[in-house]
């Protein structure tokens, strides 16, 4: 089961639309197994010092390890799907 | 002093130069890094990991930490290639900046660090959504503009026909904001069309695209509505304003005229096509309402007529 946490500031109309096309390659690539959880910083700023987060928009897969932190552009679905599935370690 | 530093030594490089002497490796690698120190462009080196190797003085003061704080932890891998990105930078007790990113690829002996550069433009963004704003938002009453309407109105129609959910468009016109003005005063006009706007906002959801789309014209696209639940919203917006008017110590009852026209996915129609079918349907009901004001007025005049 793959868990991901979406760190976000603020909904507005191109975070939204980032959800829905990072939604939509999540289960096109990982179909029902795994979970999406989405933090805004405005609304928890505590959660995002917590978890050493500098920038927005940032995608971090928490599990299977090794945790992968993706800053940035996450449309890419290619090099993301790559990169969350490196075994790099962050 | 830094940048005299770096001046004097560009001088003292292209004097060893013009003597025909090759400049040292270490004057090469000294100038470099000088004017990596000095770039106003915040510059972050990660590697595959997205581990921070080093940052330049112009990274600390963006992130509000020192490069002590940063080499050695996780950024995280930087994504922005061939197009510049905007972040929002988030710095400890401090207010976050957004700036835009570029990433390079940098190949280095044995390893491949990832290079990126990120430019503050918090201001450009401000200036950027006071702009929008002001293209897309009616000053008077908060509401969107006609062009905020139809941009808007535009997406969402877009949205019904991949979703086959149909839309009302409500057309309302304030009644007798000219007598109002004429009577009152401007500023007491201005003030009915700013109740008349809170009161489209309280009957309205969150959802649906409400504005002041001419003087005293505004519209509503009820989003995800059935075809048979056009007169629940224009009765629902009816009974808030009689509400309104019960609750008002006014001289006067604010009066709204509705007109409705249904979007059907299956039969799809422009923005402008829909404001201009309700726009009819509204003016068929104020025409409506102007002929019972008369024939009620002709059964007063009639009653006193026979009284006297």
């Amino acid at each position: 089961m793959y868990t991901f946490l979406l760190y976000i500031t603020g909904r507005r109309q191109k975070t939204l639309a980032l959800i829905e096309a990072l939604k939509g390659f999540l289960s096109e690539r990982f179909k029902d197994q795994y979970s999406l959880e989405i933090i805004d910083v405005l609304e928890d700023p505590r959660r995002a010092e917590d978890d050493m987060i500098l920038a927005t928009p940032t995608l971090v897969k928490s599990a299977p390890l090794p945790i992968r932190k993706i800053i940035g552009d996450l449309r890419n679905s290619e090099d993301l799907f790559a990169l969350l599935n490196s075994t790099d370690h962050t | 002093m830094e940048e005299e530093k770096a001046t004097e030594f560009w001088l003292n490089e292209r004097s060893t130069m013009d003597q025909g002497e090759k400049p040292r490796v270490q004057d090469h690698e000294e100038f470099f890094r000088l004017i990596v120190e000095h770039s106003t462009d915040a510059i972050i080196c990660v590697d595959r990991g997205g581990f921070v190797r080093f940052l330049n003085p112009a990274a600390e003061h963006l992130f509000g930490r020192t490069s002590e704080q940063m080499v050695g932890n996780a950024f995280g891998f930087p994504m922005a290639f061939g197009i510049p990105l905007e972040l929002n930078i988030l710095r400890p007790g401090q207010e976050s900046r957004v700036a835009e990113m570029r990433v390079a690829e940098i190949a280095r002996q044995n390893e491949t660090l990832y290079m990126a550069n990120l430019r503050d433009i918090t201001e450009l963004v401000r200036l950027r959504e006071e702009l929008r704003t002001m293209a897309l938002i009616d000053d008077l009453t908060g509401l969107n503009n006609r062009r905020g309407f139809s941009t808007l109105g535009q997406q969402q129609l877009k949205l019904a026909d991949r979703t086959k959910r149909g839309m009302f468009l409500l057309f309302s016109d304030l009644d007798n904001l000219k007598w109002i003005n004429d009577t009152f005063g401007h500023h007491e006009g201005d003030q009915a069309l700013i109740e008349a706007a809170t009161i489209h906002r309280e009957t309205f959801r969150q959802s649906d695209i409400i504005a002041r789309v001419g003087g005293d014209e505004f519209a509503v696209l009820a989003v995800e509505a059935y075809q048979d639940s056009g007169d629940i919203l224009a009765a629902r917006l009816q009974e808030r304003l009689r509400t309104h008017n019960a609750q008002s110590n006014r001289r006067y009852k604010l009066s709204i005229s509705v007109g409705l026209d249904y979007y059907d996915p299956l039969s799809p129609r422009s923005i402008d096509e829909l404001l201009d079918r309700a726009d009819r349907s509204m003016y068929e009901q104020k025409q409506q309402k102007k002929q019972m004001r008369n024939s009620e007025r002709g059964i007063e005049k009639k009653k006193h007529g026979n009284t006297r």
